[in-house]
């Protein structure tokens, strides 16, 4: 049992002493990219629009605690939306709940919220999905 | 018998008492309820030959992971995969067993990590993408500068990128006059009837004389462009950069416009080889999907012509894409199979159809999955009652990988390779679009650009610089923890005993991976297993891994251990190029490790001497191979492995279903 033990240590040790001198964190080839898919994981995993919304939240409250300008939003929320395969973001629902969510996060008071609608939500429709967003946040 | 007054006051102390206790026990009910733990993943990826070849650490939070990797800038950067992704590139291609610590935490210290790490991502994002705006701003000074002679920029050779451009405007080696050239467009029965439909509705809601005057505007817009004073906003750790867009971003947008007011003038057709018209079965449409179709392309219809007032700088992009989509569609009508545009990017890389070949029956299963993701797209996208665009991207993706991988099999054609983008953004390329009439651009402001670029890259580095001991793909997940836990900015040492009690209190225990060689992966694994509030752990067992446990469950084993044990002979492997050259495999071996690695190391050297002959013919590629192949094999003498053998390819399937094993024991064994 102790020599077991023993060489047990010594073979984790020689093992990192190999480790040491080599390179970790690099990236797996390219290549491999050839046969991925960008929806593998949709049969899996939690719903993409879920996911769209907690990074535009995320941004979007990242965003306005940095003092960041209406246009730069708007520019960086294309920039997500397009990885989530949308281009058109101003008339998905998603995007302004989940802009409403970040105004949440970001500690934001409903007269604030009142501002910032009349910035972002340039229709009733666009505004009230914020609203809402931002209330179930709340 | 009590006085009343008494057995009153009794009655109401025990009438509280319950009262007190009913409340108590929904609140901690509630409170349960509320604290259910949850748990993240952390990851340690086994060794392999090749890039992350000491292994490699991910952090993850449900279905996403968060892993740093080393880049070509000798930097350390932070990324993020689905975790199915994740699995697939190290575990399926990588062919690597991927030991799972979990960790269990309560809701507020999980929140507070995984949001630790989505703003780091963020930030970092942002940063880099500040750099490329700064690159893009150096290009087109030089482009304008060459229009006037000023920088000596040889004619061509910066193009200008815009994404969309590609679906109606011809490259520049094209010997057609571009779409703008003429007032008119193309003529007759060469004009789109859909974008004219279109055109006809901006003209009744906007007025007739919007397209011209709004083309006219932003033409003018571009002329007059010039740069902002610039901002010597250096990069800082753990801080958003919030910047004003730079001078090309600005450029590509009013660009964006004025071309798809153009296109909607010109009506010109989808430009040939920038969309798909497959006849086969598997694209035809059926009745009801038809009307799927007309449905979605009122709506985009409609969509297109609010979008043309939008308040979006960059309302140019998704103008171009709706109006190749919608042209798209309408064939797609008219035809009665699915037309779809062709989404790689216009400098997408592909691999070569010799090695398509090479990989046959591999590719044959690979497509057979590509085939399944397109048809569950596709019913998606049919039977869904909202449309979203999301949907119909991952129609038009999933079709376009199908299509791509069918042409590559069955006509020996290269096979591209998918690099992300799920949305089309092919451009056309070419350098003579309208640029702004800047006088006098002179050699000084390019120089003071290429000055702002080099010292923003240069503070990237020094941000992010990679270390293999201190800054590396361990380190950082421990550093960004800490950073979570202690509400520390990213730029403070926090107080280490500060530290020590909050991940005491949210883990279950502390790992100390500064100046200990806890910043090796497979030590950080065994730390976190040892330290923190683990739960379970899984390990997930690497492709060949998977295929000889079923070889071995269905064959006799002496006869698979024979075969399998050597490249020559093995099922379970296919020659991957990017391998190093070895002979036998000695991850499932022990006893004979040794003999093995003095095979291989022999087989290494010879390749290495073989190599220095072909030197001319390949450029090296035999060389490196050999000595990489010897590199490896040394080890493998004292008993360690290293080297698995790695796929270029493979279907998801080889994956299973679940290919998981638990085990709960913190031993993972010599093999690191």
């Amino acid at each position: 049992m102790r020599n077991h033990s023993l060489c047990g240590r010594a073979a984790v040790a020689l093992g990192a002493l190999a480790l040491v001198l080599l390179p970790a964190c690099g990236s797996i080839s390219t290549s491999s990219n050839v046969a991925s898919s960008p929806f593998a994981s949709s049969s899996k995993s939690s719903s993409p629009e879920a996911a769209y919304r907690e990074d535009v939240s995320d941004y979007t409250a990242a965003h306005l605690q940095s003092a960041g300008t209406p246009d730069e939003l708007r520019r960086q929320i294309a920039a997500l939306a397009e990885k989530h395969g949308i281009t058109d973001w101003e008339h998905n629902q998603a995007t302004f709940r989940a802009v409403g969510q970040g105004l949440a996060k970001a500690g934001y008071r409903q007269v604030q919220v009142d501002a910032f609608k009349q910035n972002l939500g340039k229709t009733p429709e666009q505004a009230k999905w914020i609203q809402e967003g931002y209330d179930e946040k709340r | 018998m009590l006085p009343v007054h008494q057995a009153i006051r009794r009655l109401g102390a025990r009438w509280l008492s319950a009262t007190a206790l009913s409340v108590t026990l929904c609140t901690a009910l509630r409170c349960a309820a509320a604290e259910a733990p949850r748990f993240f993943e952390y990851l340690y990826v086994e060794s392999n030959s090749g890039d992350s070849s000491g292994g490699h650490a991910a952090i993850c939070f449900a279905d996403r992971c968060y892993h740093f990797q080393q880049d070509e800038a000798q930097t350390i950067r932070l990324h993020r995969d689905a975790a199915e992704e994740f699995d697939y590139r190290y575990r399926l291609l990588g062919n690597r067993t991927i030991h799972v610590a979990r960790v269990d935490v309560s809701p507020d210290t999980y929140e507070r990590l995984r949001a630790a790490f989505q703003a780091r991502l963020q930030i970092e994002d942002r940063q880099y993408d500040q750099l490329q705006s700064l690159t893009r701003d150096r290009q087109l000074l030089e482009l304008i500068g060459n229009g006037t002679g000023g920088v000596g920029v040889a004619p061509g050779a910066i193009a200008v990128r815009i994404p969309g451009s590609a679906y109606f405007v011809a490259d520049a080696r094209d010997t057609a006059p571009p779409l703008w050239a003429g007032e008119a467009g193309p003529s007759g029965s060469n004009r789109s009837t859909t974008i004219e439909r279109l055109a006809a509705q901006v003209r009744a809601a906007y007025g007739d004389d919007f397209i011209a005057r709004r083309a006219a505007t932003l033409r003018a817009s571009i002329a007059q462009l010039v740069p902002e004073p610039p901002v010597n906003t250096l990069p800082e750790a753990g801080r958003l950069p919030v910047l004003p867009a730079g001078f090309a971003t600005r450029h590509r947008e009013l660009l964006s416009g004025w071309l798809a007011l153009t296109v909607l003038r010109a009506a010109p057709p989808l430009r040939a080889g920038s969309f798909h018209a497959p006849t086969g079965a598997d694209f035809a449409l059926q009745p009801a999907e038809i009307n799927v179709l007309r449905a979605a392309a009122a709506q985009l219809n409609a969509a297109l012509v609010q979008l043309l007032v939008s308040e979006r700088p960059d309302w140019g992009y998704p103008m171009l894409v709706g109006m190749a989509r919608l042209m798209a569609l309408e064939a797609s009508i008219d035809s009665g199979y699915l037309v779809l545009l062709d989404d790689f990017p216009e400098n997408a890389p592909s691999i070569k159809p010799e090695t398509v070949a090479r990989h046959t029956a591999t590719l044959a299963q690979v497509r057979d999955e590509r085939q399944a993701d397109f048809f569950a797209a596709r019913r998606a996208f049919f039977e869904s009652s909202s449309r979203e665009e999301a949907a119909f991207s991952a129609l038009e993706t999933t079709g376009n990988l199908f299509i791509d991988i069918d042409a590559a099999l069955q006509q020996h054609a290269p096979l591209r390779v998918y690099t992300g983008p799920v949305v089309p953004t092919k451009s056309a390329i070419r350098s003579d679009w309208p640029l702004p009439q800047l006088s006098d651009v002179t050699r000084q402001p390019v120089v003071a650009a290429r000055q702002r670029e080099d010292a923003y890259r240069a503070a990237l580095a020094g941000l992010y610089r990679y270390d293999l001991f201190s800054h590396n793909c361990v380190t950082e997940i421990f550093r960004t923890m800490e950073s979570a836990l202690t509400s520390a900015g990213s730029g403070a040492a926090p107080d280490p005993s500060a530290v020590r009690a909050a991940s005491t209190a949210a883990l279950g225990g502390y790992v100390e991976w500064r100046r200990t060689p806890n910043f090796i992966p497979f030590l950080s694994a065994r730390a976190v297993d040892r330290a923190y509030r683990v739960s379970e752990r899984v390990e997930r067992p690497s492709s060949r891994t998977m295929k000889l446990e079923e070889m071995y469950h269905h064959e006799n084993a002496l006869r698979v251990d024979l075969r399998e044990s050597n490249v020559l002979t093995a099922r379970s492997y296919e020659r991957n190029e990017d391998d190093p050259i070895f002979l036998f495999f000695t991850d499932d071996v022990f006893v004979r490790r040794p003999l093995y690695g003095i095979a291989n190391l022999a087989v290494g050297v010879g390749g290495t001497l073989a190599g220095l002959a072909w030197l001319p013919v390949d450029r090296g590629a035999t060389l490196r191979a050999g000595l990489d192949g010897a590199l490896f094999s040394v080890p493998e003498i004292a008993f360690i492995n290293i080297r698995k053998g790695a796929f270029a390819f493979a279907p998801r399937r080889w994956l299973g279903d679940d290919g998981t094993i638990p085990t709960n024991t913190s031993e993972t064994g010599t093999n690191p």
